[in-house]
């Protein structure tokens, strides 16, 4: 039934928002996070979105649904395909006195662009909320048509 | 005088339940569309709702003459279908398959390009969800009504 599969979908979309908000939050938590080598420094993340197809989902393709119209035409929502991690340049700061500091006097800041990660936090809530709008709004759809008769 | 055909559910509550179920799928398409707002090189679709209803409506009204030709006698389905199952006998039920393969998913236009190729408009696809959910409450309310006229006929109260 293509009404309950918008909670699948829905889904898909909230959790792969989520894992980005987790990933925003992991980069603002490590903005200032400091090391003397490049090698160790943290190095913003960010997550991969792709869409995910009915066929991967296991779903029936021929699915009841309006003639014509096969069900896995739908699509099946969004995945997280994989986290990857920024390939911007540290920032080196001269900071001779800092604990952390190399050789030669250098500290390798993380590359967390802190207004980006906000501005990426905005757009990423209002999506989860469209999501849940879409849900609940679905959950309306389907309990009216259980009414169906009455 | 004109002979009226016979009381079918099918031709009675068709058009609702076809555009109930097209909502329904429509739902499901625009939930995707949502749900990828953020995925690169997406694009957005959505449904022909004019040409899915017309295809459906255009299969009942061959389906209805062929009905009233027949007026004794069990109504044959899908006679018209070329990939119909065989019909041996009068009262075999034709095989109600719909052999078009046709599909009215289209591609959405888009106004704003984006950079990484998704063609998402969220403010338009939220309109499009909550219009299409409105129109699914009417098609339910109208087929809900049919029924209720038809159980209604059959008991005579």
């Amino acid at each position: 039934m293509p009404l309950l599969n918008i909670f699948n979908v829905a889904g898909t979309g909230m959790s792969a928002q989520s894992v980005r908000l987790n990933t925003i939050a992991s980069n603002i938590a490590n903005a200032e996070s400091v090391s003397s080598s490049v090698e160790t420094t943290y190095k913003a993340r960010q997550p991969v979105f792709a869409t995910l197809h009915a066929t991967e989902m296991g779903m029936d393709s021929s699915a009841a649904g309006f003639p014509g119209l096969p069900g896995s035409d739908a699509g099946a929502g969004v995945q997280v395909l994989g986290i990857v991690e920024s390939q911007a340049p540290l920032q080196m700061r001269y900071e001779p006195g800092h604990p952390m500091a190399n050789k030669e006097g250098y500290v390798a800041y993380p590359n967390v662009n802190v207004v980006e990660e906000m501005a990426n936090m905005i757009a990423s809530s209002r999506s989860f909320q469209s999501n849940a709008e879409v849900m609940n709004t679905a959950k309306t759809m389907a309990q009216r048509v259980l009414t169906l008769g009455q | 005088m004109s002979i009226m055909p016979p009381l079918s559910f099918d031709s009675a509550t068709r058009i609702h339940e076809s555009a109930l179920l097209l909502r329904g799928q429509r739902a499901e398409l625009l939930a995707n569309n949502l749900s990828n707002g953020e995925t690169p090189g997406f694009k957005a679709r959505d449904i022909n709702f004019n040409e899915a209803m017309r295809q459906a409506m255009g299969d009942m009204t061959s389906a209805d003459m062929t009905s009233q030709d027949v007026v004794t006698g069990p109504r044959v389905v899908g006679q018209s279908v070329a990939a119909g199952m065989a019909q041996t006998n009068s009262r075999h039920l034709g095989g109600a398959t719909t052999g078009t393969a046709a599909t009215f998913v289209q591609y959405r236009q888009v106004a704003q390009p984006s950079l990484d190729g998704n063609t998402v408009d969220g403010e338009k696809e939220k309109a499009a969800f909550a219009q299409n959910s409105l129109e699914f409450n009417a098609s339910f309310t109208l087929l809900n009504q049919q029924l209720r006229g038809i159980s209604s006929a059959l008991r005579g109260d």
